[in-house]
């Protein structure tokens, strides 16, 4: 345990010290026992955020559901926490009973980004654990992660034990009793971890060795000590059985999403392509309105949180909503409980939907077009038509919102000027169906933002082949959008280029990046996704000091049939699929969503309850 | 509608936490134990809650203070009852039941300061504070400099293994309110301190009795 009065003195001196001391509203402390298994779980990014990911919540619920296995939480100390850490030779603690790091049995990492990787080997360096695998013997802790970001594991698979591909709350119960039970007979960590890869989504990345082709490009993946040639993902087949935290932490402190999450439905029927999650979720599994009506009533009770956010890819894709709607809506109005939905498809937004979950209080609204001309709409598989995107503003407008915000990427594969210009003229064409509204009040004006961001092309996405836009033509396609915005209603937000640009290198690296991470910590950086820490140039030195071509991993057009870094992972979703997808794309054929028919992308096979699979 | 004044302790983790996190986290108490709290009117309607002079970070207190209405009526022991299993642990109730005297009635504070710092006397510290004691204090219109003794009702000083402890009645009202903080910052500038730690401990009217 972390000395008291030592700590006390290392709070004075940070900015926002509740974020170290535990201690929250239906925070679990478990006493050491005999025979348990200790696990602390990380979170490599500041506690708001990480408090604010409903994974966290999830899996601190399911894995101390066995009364074996304690877990404690770790997030990323801010750095001014960490000077402290440094300078008071302190090593990184969990919050739960303070304990530091090293003393437990497993190191769990919740990897959601690539660009917290080097924040997750920051808080190893804090906690005095090797970094690679290969330095790490019987006397340390088992090292492991997950996550989202980790359906291109490699770039980070020389750090890990094992990576845990797909949804946690199944697999990592199992994988933790068989842990604590193997360590207790006095398994090696070896003779278990050729035990591990037996429970479903388990990667154990030292038994692949990676080939390459003069080129530089992967020749094969190898697997041995009879690990399976491919990894499936490990998914949760009946939602509505499955662990929910429904007394989840209530932090002291405000974070980023401070709410009640109810997760409706796992996956997505649209399937845009260039979006990740819409693909590893699948397959698409809902939850009924019965049993999220009790889960919210439950959260409530148990948080005292007086606002409920119903959390899917595309919520309105959800079959009973209006019953799970008009249930919430017979308690939560009397017990002061507000509703709200994070974003809205406009080919399914209406009125009475935007009048049960939207308080009068909200003047805004989002909605996601993501590309301006039909064109390119057609060719990321969006399926929404202009007229959708004007009526569903129509609504917005008649329910007295005057500020819309709209979610566009730059950088598209096949993306022209034209393409760039569409997007003021449709935030045009928005404020003209304003003026021209029977809602619009005299004196009244409206407001329109246009927040754009840099396409990425992600591991098992049908965009996973393209590469991304040069650094100038991004930053030339931003200002052209800028500049041929004519009205003053509009407003246009960007994103960093520089920042997506290393999202797309580590999106599709492979282990050859794992020195560059190591280097690139060793030289300060972390906080990567912070603007104020973000340094691109630091990177490009980092890259160039360990002769490593970035551009290789970001821009390149990769061919179908190369190997890529991340084919021995099975999202469950078909590589044939995901060409098929692709060459649609640059037709520009739509493909329809899963409801209307099956496009047969391989997820079937999974089963899953309430699924839309044939 | 019935008033109820909770007393309460702000010790140990909550000394990390905000005034605006505590208000948060009792509001969502009051949620979790189900007490039919009366809201204010308007067009954002929210709990009607009110505390005492908020604390800084860092500062413990053993004396607290919130009050709030419920309509319809409840028994005290049934709303003390509800509060204690619905707030978080740290956060320790001491007395619930009705407001006697008005909240705006407090004048002062009697808190203990206790500084650590190696080879520092009582009497040097008494002597320091015996005399005018200027401040800089943060106003609106910028910086200004204050003298903080007529706001210091009574103190004693004493000797510890550590350093020494001041035990101090400060001015605590909307009016007049001293933070304890600028008298630790006051002596910094005379004598080497390494740590401080401020706990408020009792509350008085104008006429220095208890209040209750």
């Amino acid at each position: 345990m972390i000395d008291n009065a030592l700590l006390k003195k290392m709070l004075r001196e940070v900015d926002k010290p509740g974020r170290y001391i535990g201690g929250e509203y239906s925070e679990i402390v478990k006493k050491k026992k005999e025979g348990e298994l200790s696990v602390a779980f990380c979170f490599p990014d500041s506690y708001e955020i990480g408090m604010s990911n409903l994974g966290i919540k999830i899996l601190y619920g399911v894995i101390n559901e066995n009364e074996f296995i304690r877990c404690e939480r770790c997030f990323a100390p801010w750095v001014d926490m960490e000077k402290q850490l440094r300078e008071n030779n302190v090593p990184l603690f969990t919050l739960e009973s303070k304990t530091p790091l090293a003393e437990f049995d497993v190191i769990a990492f919740s990897l959601q980004y690539e660009l917290c990787y080097t924040n997750m080997l920051n808080m190893l360096s804090l906690a005095g654990i090797p970094f690679y695998t290969s330095e790490r013997d019987e006397t340390h802790p088992l090292v492991i992660a997950g996550g989202p970001s980790t359906y291109n594991p490699e770039p980070i698979a020389d750090f890990f034990d094992i990576i845990s591909i797909g949804e946690g709350e199944y697999s990592l119960p199992a994988l933790f009793e068989l842990y604590r039970k193997c360590r207790n007979n006095s398994v090696s960590k070896k003779e278990f971890l050729k035990k591990a890869y037996l429970v479903e989504g388990m990667y154990v990345p030292s038994f692949y060795k990676t080939e390459y082709n003069p080129d530089g490009t992967i020749s094969s993946v190898i697997a041995s000590e009879g690990a399976p040639e491919r990894v499936t993902k490990a998914i949760v087949k009946d939602l509505d059985r499955s662990f929910y935290p429904e007394k989840p932490i209530v932090p002291y402190i405000s974070t980023v999403h401070d709410r009640i999450m109810l997760e409706v439905f796992r996956g997505c029927i649209r399937g845009c392509r260039f979006c990740q999650a819409g693909i590893v979720y699948r397959p698409y599994r809902e939850k009924t309105a019965e049993k999220l009506n009790c889960q919210a009533k439950e959260c409530v009770k148990n948080t005292g949180y007086n606002e409920i956010s119903l959390l899917s890819l595309s919520i309105s894709d959800y079959n009973e909503l209006p019953e799970l709607t008009d249930k919430l809506l017979e308690w939560t109005e009397d017990e002061k409980v507000s509703l709200s939905l994070p974003s809205m498809r406009v080919d399914s937004f209406y009125k009475e939907l935007m009048d049960k979950v939207m308080s009068v209080r909200q003047s805004g609204i989002t909605f996601a077009p993501e590309a301006g001309s039909q064109r390119l709409r057609d060719v990321i598989n969006k399926n929404i038509s202009e007229e959708e995107i004007l009526n569903a503003c129509d609504v917005a407008f008649e329910g007295g919102k005057d500020s819309i915000k709209l979610y566009f990427m730059n950088g598209l594969p096949t993306e022209t000027n034209e393409d760039i210009i569409a997007i003021p003229t449709l935030a045009k064409k928005i404020v003209d169906r304003y003026f021209a509204s029977p809602h619009h009040k005299k004196g009244r004006s409206i407001s329109i933002t246009v927040s754009v961001s840099c396409f990425v092309p992600k591991p098992d996405t049908p965009f996973q082949w393209f590469g991304q836009h040069s650094l100038e033509e991004l930053v030339r396609k931003q200002k052209l959008l800028s500049t041929s915005i004519e009205s003053k209603r509009i407003s246009h937000k960007w994103h960093e280029a520089k920042v997506s640009k290393l999202e797309a290198v580590f999106s599709r690296g492979d282990r050859r990046l794992s020195p560059a991470i190591v280097e690139a910590h060793k030289r300060g950086m972390r906080f990567d996704s912070w603007d104020e820490f973000f340094d691109f140039d630091k990177w490009k030195d980092v890259f160039s000091f360990c002769g490593i071509d970035p551009l290789f991993y970001s821009d390149r057009d990769i061919p179908f049939d190369e190997v890529l870094p991340w084919d021995h992972i099975d999202c469950g979703v078909s590589k044939e699929f995901l060409v098929r997808e692709a060459k649609s794309a640059l037709t520009g054929v739509t493909t329809p969503d899963c409801r209307t028919q099956c496009s047969g992308c391989g997820a079937n096979s999974f089963g899953g309850e309430r699924s839309c699979c044939p | 509608m019935l008033s109820i004044r909770v007393f309460f302790k702000k010790l140990g983790p909550l000394a990390y936490i905000s005034h605006l996190d505590l208000n948060r986290a009792v509001l969502r108490a009051f949620q979790r134990a189900k007490l039919p709290v009366v809201y204010t009117e308007g067009f954002n309607p929210h709990p009607k809650l009110v505390f005492t002079q908020p604390l800084s970070l860092f500062q413990e207190s053993e004396t607290e203070i919130f009050e709030f209405k419920v309509e319809p009526d409840m028994p005290y022991d049934e709303i003390e009852k509800r509060l204690r299993g619905a707030l978080p642990v740290a956060l320790e109730i001491t007395k619930v039941g009705a407001p006697v005297k008005k909240l705006s009635e407090i004048a002062f504070a009697e808190y203990v300061i206790n500084i650590k710092s190696d080879g520092i006397s009582a009497d040097e510290v008494e002597r320091l504070l015996s005399q005018k004691i200027i401040v800089i204090k943060k106003t609106k219109k910028g910086e200004e400099e204050v003298d903080i003794s007529p706001q210091i009702k009574v103190f004693s000083v004493e000797e510890t293994e550590e350093g020494i402890s001041i035990s101090a009645t400060l001015s605590n009202s909307s009016d007049s309110y001293l933070n304890p903080q600028y008298i630790v910052d006051y002596l910094n500038r005379f004598i080497k301190i390494e740590s401080s730690g401020i706990t408020r401990y009792k509350l008085f009217d104008r006429d220095m009795s208890l209040f209750e």
